[in-house]
This record gives C-alpha cells, sequence and structure tokens, in this order.
C-alpha cells in the first residue's frame, strides 16, 4: 500500500492498484501527519498517472497513429528511462503507462517494469503486439497489466489502423494470456466499428481478456486530417453510447471489465448519472494536467499524450476547467468531465471549448443557431 | 517535479449513510495499461446502492486493516509505504439494475 498526502487528505493505492481517496479523518490510521497534510495543501499535487513514449519505433502503419513514430525511429535511453521514473517516483505517482512507438522494440522493456516496480510505481504498457514472442512475454511478468490494441473483429480493426492486424492482436493476447500476465484491449471506436463493439468484447472475453477498455478516436498526429470528420462517431452513435455501455457491462462481467477513456466521459452527459456517483467511482474525465501527465520520447512533459507541448500546456486545461463557460458551466457532471476532449475542440474548432461533439454541447450549440436564425430572420 | 498539477479532490462527495466507510471521498478501481488516455471502470456505476456500499464497506476494511504507515519508512516527504497485503476481492458484485441508465 501506498499513501499520499493531499490537502483533502489522502490517495492511497492498494495492492491492486486500486486508487482510494480518504478525507483527514483516516490520517492518523494511516500513519500521515497534519505537517504532511499542510506541506501538500502549499504545494501543487503530482498526477496520479503518467503516460511515458519510451521509443518513437514502430513498424505498425496505423493510419490514426497520434504519435510521430517510424519504423527507424529512435528508441529512449534506458539511463534516461530510469531518471524518469526516479522523478515520478520522488513525485508521488503511482501508475506509469509505457507506450511508443511500440515499446516493444525497446529492448529494455521487461528491465524497464521491473525498475518502475522497485520504486514502487505500477508499471502498465500498451501494445500492438508486434514483435511478441513466447519467450519476450515470458520476461514481461513485471508488469501490472498489458493492454494489445484490438479495433474490432470482421474487419473492425483494419477499418480503424488501415491494416489487417486483427491476427497479430489475437496471437498476442493469447502469448500473453498463457504467460500469466493479465490483458486488457485497447478499442478505438470510430463510426465504421461501432457496431461490431459488443460482439468484438464477446470475442475477446472468450480469449482470456480481463478488460476492456474504450477509446475515442482523436484528431492527433496522422488523424489530424479532414477523415477525422467521417472516421469519428456519429451523433446518433453517440446518442447510443450510454446505453452500449449499460449493455456491455451486463453482458461481459465479471469476468470481463469495462473501462472508458476520458474523452468518451462527455457522452454520459446525457445519461443523467449523478455527478456523485461518477466522482465517488472515480471516473476521470480531462484530467490532462491534473491527474494525468505525460512525457513524450523527446523528455518533453505535456498535458497528456495528445496534447502540443506549446499549443495546449497544462495551465490551458487547468484554467478551462475552473471556469468553462456554457454549457459546461451548468451541467450537472462538470465537475468530473472537466469539459471534454480539448484535443478534440482545438482541432475542430481552432481553440479550448466546450467538447463540441458532446450531446449537451451539440444542443446548446443548435439552439444559438436557431435563435440567431429567428433574430435576422 | 513532473509537471505540477492542481489538486483539489476536495468536491467530491462522501460514503453518506455507511458509517464504516466515512471519510472515503472516492474508489477507483484498477489502474487500467492505456498510455494514451486515462481511462476508468464503469460497471459499478451500473450497479444497485447496495452493491456500491458492499464495495466501500470492503475498502473500509482493507484500509483498516492495513498497517500504518508508521510500520514502514518513508519513501519521499510525503508518500508512505506499507508492507503486508490489501488489495480487494476480486470479485465484483452482480449487475442488479441500480442506476443504469
Amino acid at each position: 500500500m501506498r499513501v499520499r498526502a493531499e490537502s483533502f487528505g489522502a490517495w492511497v493505492k492498494l495492492d491492486d492498484a486500486t486508487l482510494v481517496a480518504v478525507d483527514r479523518s483516516w490520517l492518523a490510521r494511516l500513519g500521515i501527519d497534519e505537517s504532511d497534510v499542510a506541506s501538500a495543501a502549499a504545494r501543487t499535487s503530482a498526477p496520479l498517472e503518467s503516460h511515458v513514449s519510451i521509443t518513437s519505433q514502430c513498424a505498425a502503419p496505423c493510419e490514426g497513429c497520434y504519435q510521430p513514430v517510424s519504423r527507424d525511429g529512435a528508441h529512449v535511453p534506458l539511463t534516461t528511462i530510469l531518471a524518469t521514473l526516479d522523478r515520478l517516483a520522488a513525485d508521488g505517482v503511482f501508475t506509469v503507462a509505457l507506450g511508443g512507438g511500440e515499446p516493444l522494440a525497446h529492448p529494455d522493456l521487461a528491465q524497464i517494469g521491473l525498475e518502475a516496480r522497485a520504486r514502487g510505481l505500477t508499471p502498465v504498457v500498451t501494445t500492438s503486439g508486434i514483435g511478441l514472442t513466447v519467450e519476450r512475454a515470458a520476461s514481461l511478468t513485471g508488469f501490472q497489466q498489458i493492454n494489445v490494441s484490438h479495433d474490432g473483429i470482421d474487419g473492425g480493426y483494419a477499418d480503424v489502423r488501415g491494416f489487417h492486424g486483427e491476427s497479430i492482436a489475437t496471437r498476442a493476447i493469447e502469448i500473453l494470456t498463457r504467460a500469466g500476465i493479465p490483458v486488457g484491449v485497447n478499442l478505438v471506436l470510430t463510426r465504421g466499428n461501432f457496431a461490431r463493439v459488443e460482439a468484438t468484447a464477446s470475442d475477446i472475453r472468450a480469449r482470456g481478456v480481463r478488460e476492456l477498455q474504450l477509446l475515442r478516436y482523436k484528431p492527433a498526429g496522422r488523424a489530424a486530417t479532414l477523415s477525422y470528420l467521417d472516421r469519428r462517431l456519429t451523433p446518433e452513435q453517440i446518442a447510443t453510447f450510454p446505453s452500449l455501455l449499460g449493455r456491455l457491462v451486463q453482458a461481459q462481467q465479471p469476468e470481463m471489465t469495462v473501462r472508458i477513456d476520458c474523452a468518451l466521459v462527455p457522452f454520459l452527459a446525457s445519461a443523467e448519472f449523478p455527478s456523485e456517483l461518477l466522482a465517488q467511482w472515480g471516473v476521470f474525465g480531462c484530467e490532462a494536467g491534473r491527474h494525468l501527465h505525460a512525457i513524450d520520447a523527446r523528455g518533453d512533459d505535456r498535458a497528456c499524450s495528445f496534447a502540443d507541448r506549446d499549443a495546449l500546456p497544462p495551465s490551458a486545461f487547468r484554467a478551462f476547467a475552473a471556469d468553462p463557460p456554457e454549457p459546461c458551466a451548468s451541467c450537472a457532471i462538470r465537475d468530473v468531465c472537466r469539459g471534454g476532449c480539448k484535443i478534440v475542440s482545438q482541432f475542430v474548432g481552432g481553440a479550448i471549448t466546450p467538447d463540441p461533439e458532446c450531446p449537451r454541447v451539440r444542443a446548446h450549440d443548435a439552439r444559438r443557431a436557431s435563435n440567431a436564425a429567428e433574430r435576422t430572420g | 517535479m513532473t509537471d505540477a498539477t492542481d489538486d483539489s479532490i476536495d468536491e467530491v462527495p462522501t460514503s453518506g449513510e455507511l458509517p464504516e466507510a466515512a471519510g472515503i471521498l472516492s474508489v477507483r478501481h484498477g489502474p487500467g495499461a492505456n498510455c494514451s488516455s486515462i481511462g476508468s471502470a464503469v460497471e459499478i456505476l451500473f450497479l444497485s446502492a447496495t452493491a456500491g456500499a458492499a464495495i466501500l464497506a470492503a475498502v473500509a476494511a482493507v484500509l483498516r486493516a492495513s498497517p500504518t504507515a508508521s510500520d514502514a519508512a518513508p519513501d519521499s516527504a510525503t508518500t508512505r509505504s506499507a508492507a503486508g497485503t490489501n488489495r480487494l476481492p476480486e470479485e465484483i458484485p452482480s449487475v442488479d439494475g441500480g442506476t443504469a441508465p
């Protein structure tokens, strides 16, 4: 168990990496002095989770890749990565998620996982599965969980990534599960694969996958083109997203859990989940610059993996969340959602605004347009 | 220092009517393993209040049973570690309606 003093009390990480936030009434039991809390209140808090790119090398030609990677990209030196792990551990970060490029391309991946563990961090990694062998998998048991990118059966994968990698993903799932490593699947939702999500969930659960992580398609890197507008979910699909989640949970639990990423939280705005419920169960919306932090392959800090260092600094995310305009200002889940995905709003509208694909924002914008038309008509 | 963030989950509600879980502000299950965006488990949103209370009670029991920080050396100014096993039960209660949309 690790405990981190905060101004409100503390964050506690249990052995299964569950995070629990407690108030000050727990401090004495957890062995935290009031002076630690005073110290925490006087400083800015560290992120809970950090996403670290360890290589710019990747052989997969994914059409929507958000990173500047290539087949001959460079690896971050092990010494640099160890210094990063030292810094994250000293700051009190709990989870370090390794990405790339393709992390498996890095020759020191197994050691990085063990070194992170030794520093009290929870190491996890995301992979395409390219290059994974039985022998390599056996060296990766230091990781708490490994997620394999798999965007859908029956062509769903190719629809998102532009190449037929489904068999690579399913082979990686098989190898990792046989090695006894907890395996999750990252599934990026697009207009084209949305209808296959439930069938894909059943398929991967049967293969031993323990967790399905749904991700919103984001206009960054190679995906920051006009094609994004044709690949993003339709308003009709977004409207059905909460009910899709309910069906997935009903069908797949308890063998496989379901997670959604921060950028999908705005799509819950119409589902009437009480904000208190979302907060109590640790649902995170846009946590860029707060609970989330990223380090790219050049070693630069970023608000999140998708955020341009200069155009979208952490302060921009925090300023928007602190004082959002309507309709976020009056939204019931504002404190959890934090305004939706700024990568999307920056791409679609050229500025940090309320998420333009949120159903509530779309309805608000439609009313404003209608009112403006009435005034001019 | 890692690129600083503001803190404050002060707005997170308390655990309400469950005395043994009083003061537990938020429970965030598992680490996830995505390296590009932060993920959150959603099963619990579809559970009944009874099942949710059971999970809170389990979390409280785990916390109360854990060795306190005085049993272990600090590994940074504001972070403490403690030995021993402390994890939630593997089983998540069955979905039985609750707040499903």
